[in-house]
C-alpha cells in the first residue's frame, strides 16, 4: 500500500512522517531534481505500507518545482491514499490545498495536525467536517504522537465518498466541453486536465502540445476568454476565488473562532446578514427592495411600449393610433380586412404583449444577477439552510425557489445544482407553486382593477400563501413521496464583490433570452388562436356570445360556478396554459376595457380567480422543462394534478368562506 | 477632535436618525392598517424595511462606541440598508416622473407635482453617519 503525505509547509508534515515511520526511512532526491524525497516503510495491522513525504506546497499550480512534483506524483503514481496534513491552527488557509487535492484524487484522509493548539483558537466540529467533505478527518498532534494510529486506521479502512467542489455553471459547462474533447485521449483524470487548461497551466499546455492536440488548446483559450469576459477578471484569480469560497464556506461551517483575528468587510457583513435573529428579516427587506425596484422601474418602459404599439384613447375620446392601428390601415389598403385584422389585432398584438412584459423580466433577472454575482445569494442559501432542511431540501434549494419568482423554466433547470436526486425531484415538484413573473403580472393586472386600495396587501397575501404551501408540502413530501433528509454539503461563501457590469448583463441576457424566445413563439401563436375563436364564425360580433369563444364560455359556465369563476375567466385560464401572460390578453379580447372587466366580477370572485391562477397547472414551457429534467411523464402529470388540486381547494375555500361571511361580494 | 469623540458624535447622530426612521416605519405600517398620518405614507413593507434598518443601527450603536467590530458590523449594515431604501425611493420618484410624462402624451396634463417621501431625505442624512466605516481599522474584536 502506498500513502503520500501532502500539505502546506510548516504544518508538522515532517513530524508526522517521523512519528509514523520512526527509524524506517530513506532520504534521497526526486528524479532529476535536487528536491529532497523522504520515503519510509512500516507494517500496520499486518499490512506493509510505504509512506512518501511530498514537498510542502501551498497550491498545485505549475509555478514551483515542489508543486509540479506533488501533483505529478499523485496523478501518475496514484497512491492508495493521500494524507493532507493540515495545520489546524490556520485551518482556513490550509483548506485551499485540500480543494486542489480533491480535484486530483478521491482517496484523501485529512490529518488535523496541531489540534491541541487549534482548540485554543477555534471550537472545531470534526464530525461535521467529516460529513461535509465525505472524507475521514483525524485530529493529530504529531510531535506528541497523538492520533497516529487512528490516522493509519483511517487510511486502511476509511470511508471515502468525497463531495466534489463544483464551480459556477458558466465554468462547469466549459470544463465539461473540454472533457468531451478529451474523450479519445489516454489521460488520467480528464476533469483535472480540463480545469488546468482553463487555468492556463503551462505544464498541462505543454502536455497537450506534445500530444499534438492544438484544437483543444485553442478551444481552451477561447473558453477561458469567455469566462474572463463574464466575470471581468483573469482566470487564475477567478478559479482561485471559487476555491477560496469553498474553503471559506467550509471553515464557517466547522469552526467558531474564539480569539482576536483580522476582520474583513466580508466578515463584518456576514456577521449581520447570517445572524440568527436579523438574518431572515434582512433577507425579506432585500427581497422587498428588489421586487419594488423591478416593478416600479419597469413601469415607464412598459407604458412606453404599450403606447407605441397600441396607441391610446385620450380623455377627450380622441384615439392616438399606435403601430398596430397604423399597420392595420396600411395592410387593409391591399388585403382583405379580416386578414389585416388577424395579422395586426391577432398576431402583432400578441407580440406587443410579449414586448410589454420584457422590461419586467429583464429587470428581474438584472437584480437576481446582481444579488448572485455580489455573493449575497450564497449567504441566503447559508442562512436558509436550517429552515430548508425542515422541508427536506438543503440551503441551495432556496435559490431555485427564488428564481421561480422570475420564471419557472430557468428555476427548474437550476435544480441541477442540487446533487442529490431526491432533493432535485422535491425541488422540481415544489417549484411550480412559486408564482412566476408572468403570474405576478396577471396578479398586478387584476389587483389593480379590483383592489385599488389594498393592492400590495392582496399581492403579499398571495405570495405568502404560496410560500406557506411550499413549506407545508415540502415537509409532507419529504416525509412521504420524496422521503429522506437533505445531505450535508459545503456551502461556498465567496467574498463580497462589486459585480462586473458586463457579467451582470451577460447573465441577465442568458436568462431572459430563453423566456423571450418561448414568449415570442407561444404567446404570439396563442394570441392568433384567440383572435380566430373570437372572430369566427364570420359575421358574428367580435368576442360576442355567438362567437366560438362566447359559446365555449357559455358551455363552461357551470364548471366555475362553485368557485365564483366566470366562464370568461375559465377561457382565460385555459389559454394561460400556453403562457400565463395570455390571461391578460384574453380578458382584453373578451371584455374590451378594464371597466367592463370590473363590472363582470365581484372582488370576491376576483380573489378566488387569483388563488386559482396562483396554483393551477404551470405553463406548457415549464412542463416541457420538467419533462426534460426528469424524463418522466408521471412526474409531469403529478405536477399538473398537484396544481389543480391546490387551485380548486383554495379557490373553493376562499369563495365559500367569503360568500358565507358576505365579504367582497 | 479626538477619534473617539468623532465616532461618538457620528453614532449619536445616526441613532437619532435611526429613531426617527423607526417611528416613521411604525407610522407607515399603521397607515396601511387605516391609521393615516400626514408625514408617513401607508406602506407595510416599506415601514417594515425602515424598522429593520433602524433596529440594526440602534442594536450596534453601543458596541460601535466601544470600538468593537461586532457593533460596527450591525451599525454599518443598518446604515447601508437605510441608504438603499432611500436610493430606491429616489429611483421610484424618477420612474414615476418618467411614467407621468409618458402617460401624459397627447393629454392636457398639468405639471408634475412630486410627492417626496421622507425616505429620500433619510438617504442623504444617512450618508453623513458613515464616518466609522472610514476608520474601521481602529476597531477590534471582542476577546472572550
Amino acid at each position: 500500500m502506498l500513502i503520500a503525505l501532502a500539505g502546506n509547509p510548516n504544518t508538522g508534515k515532517s513530524s508526522l512522517f517521523n512519528a509514523i515511520t520512526g527509524a524506517h526511512q530513506h532520504i534521497g532526491n526526486w528524479p532529476g531534481v535536487t528536491v529532497e524525497k523522504k520515503e519510509g516503510t512500516i507494517t500496520f495491522e499486518g499490512k506493509k505500507i510505504t509512506i512518501v513525504d511530498l514537498p510542502g506546497t501551498y497550491s498545485l499550480t505549475a509555478y514551483s518545482l515542489e508543486e509540479v512534483i506533488t501533483r505529478n506524483f499523485i496523478l501518475e503514481e496514484e497512491p492508495d491514499v493521500v494524507v493532507d496534513v493540515i495545520d489546524a491552527t490556520n485551518l482556513e488557509r490550509n483548506l485551499y490545498l485540500l480543494t486542489e487535492l480533491m480535484e486530483l484524487t478521491d482517496r484523501i484522509v485529512i490529518a488535523l495536525n496541531m489540534f491541541d493548539e487549534a482548540k485554543k483558537k477555534y471550537k472545531l466540529d470534526v464530525k461535521k467536517m467529516r460529513e461535509l467533505l465525505g472524507l475521514p478527518v483525524i485530529p493529530t498532534v504529531a510531535i506528541k504522537d497523538k492520533g497516529i494510529k487512528d490516522l493509519l486506521h483511517a487510511c486502511l479502512h476509511g470511508y471515502f465518498k468525497p463531495k466534489k467542489l463544483s464551480y459556477p455553471e458558466d465554468v462547469e459547462n466549459r470544463v465539461e466541453k473540454l472533457q468531451r474533447m478529451m474523450e479519445n485521449l489516454d489521460l488520467k483524470n480528464k476533469r483535472w486536465h480540463a480545469i488546468k487548461l482553463l487555468e492556463n497551466d503551462s505544464e498541462v499546455r505543454k502536455k497537450f502540445a506534445n500530444l499534438g492536440r492544438k484544437d483543444i488548446l485553442h478551444e481552451a483559450e477561447h473558453l477561458r476568454h469567455e469566462i474572463e469576459d463574464i466575470y471581468g477578471d483573469d482566470i487564475e484569480t477567478l478559479i482561485a476565488s471559487f476555491r477560496y469560497s469553498f474553503a471559506h464556506g467550509l471553515f464557517h461551517e466547522v469552526a467558531e473562532p474564539l480569539n482576536v483575528g483580522g476582520v474583513t468587510i466580508t466578515d463584518m457583513i456576514d456577521h449581520v446578514v447570517a445572524h440568527k435573529i436579523f438574518g431572515l428579516p434582512i433577507f425579506l427587506v432585500v427581497m422587498y427592495l428588489s421586487f419594488e425596484f423591478v416593478f416600479v422601474v419597469a413601469a415607464p418602459f412598459q407604458d412606453a411600449i404599450d403606447l407605441i404599439f397600441n396607441g391610446k384613447t385620450l380623455a377627450s375620446g380622441q384615439h392616438i393610433n399606435g403601430l398596430i392601428d397604423i399597420s392595420y390601415h396600411w395592410m387593409a389598403s391591399f388585403m382583405p380586412n379580416w386578414a389585416s385584422s388577424f395579422i395586426n389585432y391577432g398576431m402583432l398584438r400578441g407580440l406587443a404583449a410579449v414586448l410589454t412584459f420584457t422590461p419586467i423580466i429583464m429587470f428581474l433577472f438584472l437584480i437576481l444577477s446582481i444579488l448572485e454575482d455580489s455573493g449575497y445569494l450564497a449567504r441566503v442559501a447559508f442562512l436558509m439552510d436550517k429552515l430548508m432542511r425542515k422541508i427536506g431540501l438543503e440551503g441551495r434549494g432556496i435559490i431555485s425557489l427564488m428564481l421561480g419568482f422570475g420564471c419557472n423554466v430557468p428555476a427548474v433547470m437550476s435544480t441541477r445544482a442540487l446533487k442529490n436526486e431526491r432533493e432535485r425531484e422535491l425541488s422540481i415538484a415544489l417549484n411550480p407553486l412559486i408564482p412566476c413573473g408572468a403570474r405576478i403580472q396577471v396578479f398586478a393586472f387584476i389587483t389593480a382593477i379590483f383592489f385599488k386600495h389594498n393592492q400590495a396587501l392582496v399581492m403579499w397575501s398571495l405570495i405568502l400563501l404560496s410560500m406557506g404551501v411550499v413549506a407545508l408540502l415540502g415537509y409532507v413530501y419529504s416525509k412521504t413521496i420524496f422521503k429522506g433528509k437533505a445531505e450535508p454539503f459545503v456551502m461556498e461563501l465567496p467574498p463580497y464583490r462589486v459585480p462586473s457590469l458586463k457579467g451582470i448583463f451577460i447573465h441577465m441576457w442568458e436568462k431572459s433570452e430563453g423566456f423571450l424566445r418561448k414568449a415570442g413563439t407561444i404567446i404570439v401563436g396563442a394570441a392568433g388562436i384567440i383572435w380566430l375563436l373570437a372572430a369566427l364564425p364570420w359575421g358574428v360580433q367580435f368576442g360576442g356570445e355567438n362567437s366560438y369563444i362566447g359559446q365555449i364560455a357559455h358551455f363552461l359556465a357551470p364548471v366555475g360556478a362553485p368557485f365564483g369563476i366566470t366562464p370568461e375567466s375559465i377561457i382565460a385560464l385555459f389559454f394561460g396554459f400556453f403562457a400565463k401572460e395570455v390571461v391578460i390578453d384574453v380578458f382584453y379580447v373578451l371584455y374590451g376595457t378594464k371597466e367592463a372587466l370590473f363590472a363582470a366580477m365581484t372582488p370576491l370572485q376576483a380573489y378566488s380567480l387569483l388563488l386559482f391562477i396562483l396554483f393551477y397547472t404551470p405553463c406548457v414551457a415549464t412542463l416541457a422543462t420538467i419533462y426534460n429534467e426528469t424524463k418522466s411523464t408521471k412526474f409531469v402529470l403529478f405536477v399538473i394534478l398537484e396544481g389543480f388540486a391546490l387551485a380548486l381547494f383554495f379557490s373553493f375555500l376562499a369563495y365559500t368562506i367569503g360568500s358565507f361571511l358576505g365579504v367582497g361580494g | 477632535m479626538k477619534l473617539q469623540t468623532k465616532v461618538l458624535l457620528s453614532v449619536i447622530y445616526s441613532s437619532i436618525l435611526a429613531s426617527f426612521s423607526l417611528i416613521l416605519g411604525i407610522f407607515e405600517i399603521a397607515g396601511s392598517l387605516g391609521l393615516h398620518t400626514n408625514f408617513a405614507p401607508p406602506d407595510i413593507m416599506g415601514g417594515f424595511s425602515l424598522i429593520i434598518a433602524s433596529s440594526l443601527i440602534l442594536y450596534g450603536a453601543k458596541n460601535t462606541v466601544k470600538f468593537l467590530y461586532d457593533g460596527l458590523s450591525f451599525y454599518l449594515v443598518g446604515l447601508a440598508l437605510l441608504i438603499a431604501i432611500g436610493l430606491l425611493n429616489i429611483i421610484i420618484a424618477l420612474a414615476d416622473l418618467l411614467d407621468y410624462y409618458i402617460l401624459c402624451i397627447g393629454e392636457n396634463c398639468s405639471g408634475y407635482s412630486a410627492h417626496i417621501r421622507p425616505e429620500i431625505y433619510i438617504f442623504f442624512l444617512a450618508l453623513l453617519g458613515l464616518y466609522p466605516f472610514f476608520v474601521r481599522w481602529h476597531f477590534r474584536r471582542k476577546v472572550p
